[in-house]
């Protein structure tokens, strides 16, 4: 939470300094070229080091609690997570200091601006990089969160009884899952065009188009991954502060599913201007409509749950409403976008500008900085300032409406202007809204120094200051949910009175089941370990080298692999303890534990990524007429020669999970040597034999998008073949050790599943590439 | 023993499709046909992988489905990147 404040101060001030510029018609605080850096750098950092993971980090502290977890499901992983986050942060920032700087492009990219014709700068592609790692660190998350929720329930925390918060945490996560992954393949894709010279984006047939397709798939979803962990912490704040149930918890559960569901599929409106068919933007148009339906609903339900209610007027309640004043006006102006003839007319202008920012910071800023100072007394046993923060939300809301208003009535300027002498009647609204900046700047970073201060010297508090029903609070899992028949909260119909009696304070952690499994646990989180930031650090070591020198990438590379031998050769020898939690709901998942759960979402991002690469692929084939015969650049022969050694050395995986089951040592080491020798083949026969081959015909990677998207992806599943081998030659170790038995193989199946899967992606990129 | 056949069973009749896909590949079939015919079987052959050698037959048939639906996923971005080419 720190380290995102830490960014949001950091794009902030940014922001500052592009409302300077344009306070005055020629403004002269930043150099075009700065004022540009400034817009981009201010976009990157705000969504997507600030906003996200800010709503992630109450997700870490509160999901577990909420559903009575012991912790995240993978807390390494989280903190590999955090730390890529981290890094990947600093790296962006990094590249405003080196020759050229960092982007100057907007935060969406565009192609072909971001190609080395035009950012030839390094710090250009270090950006890219860094947004590459970033989606890594949010998948490794989203795995977590997801594995969490769906594996490590308390009992009696059902479905429908979980809060609104983890429900909206679930929702975001399964969007990151999704939305992340074409972010990462644009960021393959760019990347291999600004340093391996392929073409994806500076070529007729691929280029803008194809950079929007994958950026706005992202992009959209992106939107509801921010505002939807602000929407479900307000849920919680209005039902504490209203004593009312949330209305109708059951129909806004499904409108959020409903909204999640939706918003993958409305990415095209951001194209209207494109040219893409008609036919193609009137559909996205209804999408676009048809989510504003539940979203809506969404908001009709967080109101009617503060009817008839006695409100208890309080810092976070007060940040609460405000944001719900800002998701209407921002979701109102939003429908306008899914006109095609008014986003002509709104596309590029401050009208849009005023839109997001209404719907993204205003929503997602005041609904979590509400939870902020909801949660605070949780978090800490202390009081915050109530006057300090009343009075920030008063200069802070009114702040924001002067900043952002004013950009709807701008509707004729256009976006990423560093100036407009041409057009001085710009000039009233413009200062209006940096007086506006310089109010709404200060306060809600007052707001954050209020907590800070109170975190130090704030009054000692109950555990439960605000007489909350919610689990995180009361610690009791079994109230039943708020449609249950056999009792709970009630929802009444003629009463202005609370149904139900705040439930006693409870103690300040969650109460564990029985004391065994607490002990276990503290034992297990004494084994800490240092290995996440060394991981992540090489890294980020490995990819400044990789651009700007190479001895780094090696020392980087070094780090890497140290580390991750470390990491396995502490798993080899049993060093971290599984956390164990016995009294779990399980539906749907009795048969499958923790740990094969987070491999199959894992897996799922994996075949979105491979799904929006392959689909660039097919994307700039069919657009082109002149595309090479599959049979006169590759060997059919060496591919179905791979196919049947990729197919093989599954089967020798699985014989060998099944000879683990059978305690058949024997069979175990057979099977897992088979599998890699096969695998080993199938690498070597690739890169030792077809792909010089390939290159020697002159079938090279920079010679057009034929070759570009081959080694693209054919790259890309070698590099997961590469990886498949280690975890084999780890299994290896283990399996010639005789430390597979029949009760004890999990990893054995784990990455047999890995290979199935890349065994799976081969039965794929064989016909589409050999046959076809 | 009984499993272990099944699994090598499972890879010969995998192995068998491959074959098939060659061979309608070198048949004269119009482009259409050779497409859909040849991902037909790829996806099968998918998920044919997925039910077995991820295990997944014996899992509930709420699990069972998972693999399904994840190639639906996947043909569903292909369609969509197909649909999208009418620019």
């Amino acid at each position: 939470m720190v380290t995102s404040i830490f960014f949001l101060a950091l794009a902030g001030t940014i922001a500052e300094l592009v409302r300077g510029q344009l306070a005055f018609p020629n403004g002269s605080l930043l150099t075009p070229g700065l004022y540009e850096q400034a817009v981009s750098f201010h976009g990157l950092i705000m969504i997507l080091w600030f906003l996200s993971p800010f709503g992630t980090a109450f997700a870490n502290y509160f999901v577990p609690t909420q559903i009575g977890a012991k912790d995240m499901a993978f807390p390494r992983l989280n903190a590999m997570s955090y730390w890529l986050y981290v890094f990947s942060g600093f790296m962006l920032v990094s590249t405003i200091f080196l020759p050229g700087g960092g982007p100057q492009t907007g935060w969406t990219l565009y192609a072909p601006l971001t190609t080395t014709e035009y950012m030839p700068q390094p710090g250009m592609t270090l950006s890219v990089l860094a947004l590459g790692v970033l989606a890594v660190s949010i998948t490794m998350s989203s795995v977590n969160f997801l594995t969490t929720i769906l594996g490590t329930r308390i009992k009696k925390m059902r479905w429908w009884k979980m809060p609104a918060f983890s429900w909206s945490i679930l929702f975001t996560n399964f969007l990151m899952l999704f939305a992340f992954p074409p972010l990462a393949a644009g960021a393959i894709l760019l990347t291999m065009d600004r340093v391996f010279g392929t073409v994806f984006f500076s070529s007729m047939l691929g280029g803008a188009l194809l950079w929007t397709q994958y950026f706005w798939f992202f992009g959209h979803p992106e939107v509801y991954v921010v505002v939807l962990p602000a929407l479900g912490a307000i849920a919680e704040i209005f039902v504490t502060f209203s004593k009312r149930p949330l209305f109708q918890k059951r129909v806004f559960l499904i409108e959020m599913a409903a909204v999640t569901v939706l918003s993958v599929g409305v990415w095209i409106h951001h194209m209207f201007m494109t040219g893409i068919a008609l036919g193609v933007r009137e559909t996205f148009s209804f999408t676009t409509m048809a989510i504003s339906v539940p979203f809506e609903g969404l908001v009709i339900g967080l109101v009617l749950t503060l009817r008839k209610s006695a409100l208890r007027i309080t810092t976070p309640m007060l940040f609460a409403m405000g944001a719900l004043f800002f998701v209407i006006l921002g979701g109102i102006t939003g429908v306008f976008q899914a006109s095609i003839a008014l986003d002509y007319a709104y596309r590029g202008t401050y009208w849009v500008v005023g839109h997001f920012h209404y719907v993204m910071v205003g929503t997602t800023i005041f609904g979590l900085v509400a939870a902020l100072y909801y949660w605070f007394p949780k978090i800490t046993g202390r009081m915050y300032n109530e006057k300090i923060g009343k009075l920030t939300f008063l200069f802070s809301f009114i702040g924001f409406n002067v900043l952002y208003f004013p950009y709807f009535l701008l509707q004729d300027m256009p976006r990423r202007i560093a100036s407009y002498a041409a057009n001085p009647e710009w000039f009233p609204l413009n200062l209006t809204a940096t007086v506006g900046a310089l109010i709404f700047g200060p306060f809600i970073l007052i707001s954050f120094l209020n907590i800070g201060h109170s975190a130090f010297t704030g009054a000692p508090c109950e555990p439960n200051p605000w007489d909350a029903v919610s689990t995180e609070w009361t610690g009791d899992y079994s109230i039943p949910e708020p449609d249950d028949p056999e009792g709970g909260i009630e929802e009444s119909e003629n009463d202005n009175e609370p149904e139900k009696e705040a439930q006693p304070p409870p103690p300040s952690i969650v109460p564990s089941q029985n004391q065994e499994e607490t002990a276990s646990y503290e034992e297990e989180r004494s084994t800490r370990t240092y290995l996440p930031v060394v991981v992540a650090g090489g890294v980020i070591f490995f990819l400044y080298g990789f651009i700007m020198f190479a001895p780094l990438a090696i020392i980087g590379l070094l780090i890497m692999a140290g580390a991750v031998v470390k990491w396995f050769h502490d798993d080899y020898h049993d060093k971290y303890a599984e956390i164990k939690q016995t009294l779990k709901e399980k539906w749907p998942f009795e048969t499958v534990g923790k740990e094969k759960l987070g491999l199959w979402i894992f897996l799922m991002s994996e075949i979105v990524l491979f799904g929006c690469l392959i689909s660039g692929y097919i994307y700039v084939r069919l657009g082109s007429s002149t595309w090479p015969l599959a049979a006169e650049t590759h060997n059919v022969v060496i591919g179905s020669l791979n196919t049947v050694l990729l197919l093989t050395s599954s089967l020798a995986m699985i014989l060998a999970v099944q000879a683990a089951k059978n305690n058949d040592q024997l069979g175990i080491k057979a099977g897992i040597l088979g599998a890699f020798t096969l695998g080993a083949m199938f690498l070597m026969i690739k890169l030792s034999i077809e792909w010089p081959r390939e290159i020697i015909n002159g079938f090279v990677i920079t010679g057009g998008l034929a070759p570009s998207t081959y080694y693209m992806l054919m790259g890309a599943h070698a590099i997961h073949v590469g990886i498949g081998l280690g975890g084999l030659t780890y299994l290896m170790a283990k399996g010639f050790a005789g430390k597979f038995t029949p009760q004890s193989h999990t990893a054995l199946e784990l990455i047999g599943l890995y290979w199935a899967f890349v065994d799976i992606v081969w039965i794929f990129l064989f016909p589409l590439f050999y046959l076809i | 023993m009984k499993k272990v056949s099944l699994y090598i069973s499972i890879w010969g009749l995998m192995v068998a499709a491959t074959l098939v896909e060659i061979y309608i590949f070198t048949t004269s079939l119009s482009v259409q046909y050779k497409v859909v015919s040849i991902l037909t079987i790829a996806i099968v052959q998918a998920i044919t992988n997925a039910a077995f050698f991820q295990n997944l037959r014996y899992e509930k048939k709420v699990l069972s489905l998972l693999p399904i639906l994840s190639i639906v996923v996947l043909c569903t971005l292909l369609v969509t990147a197909i649909l999208s080419v009418g620019r």
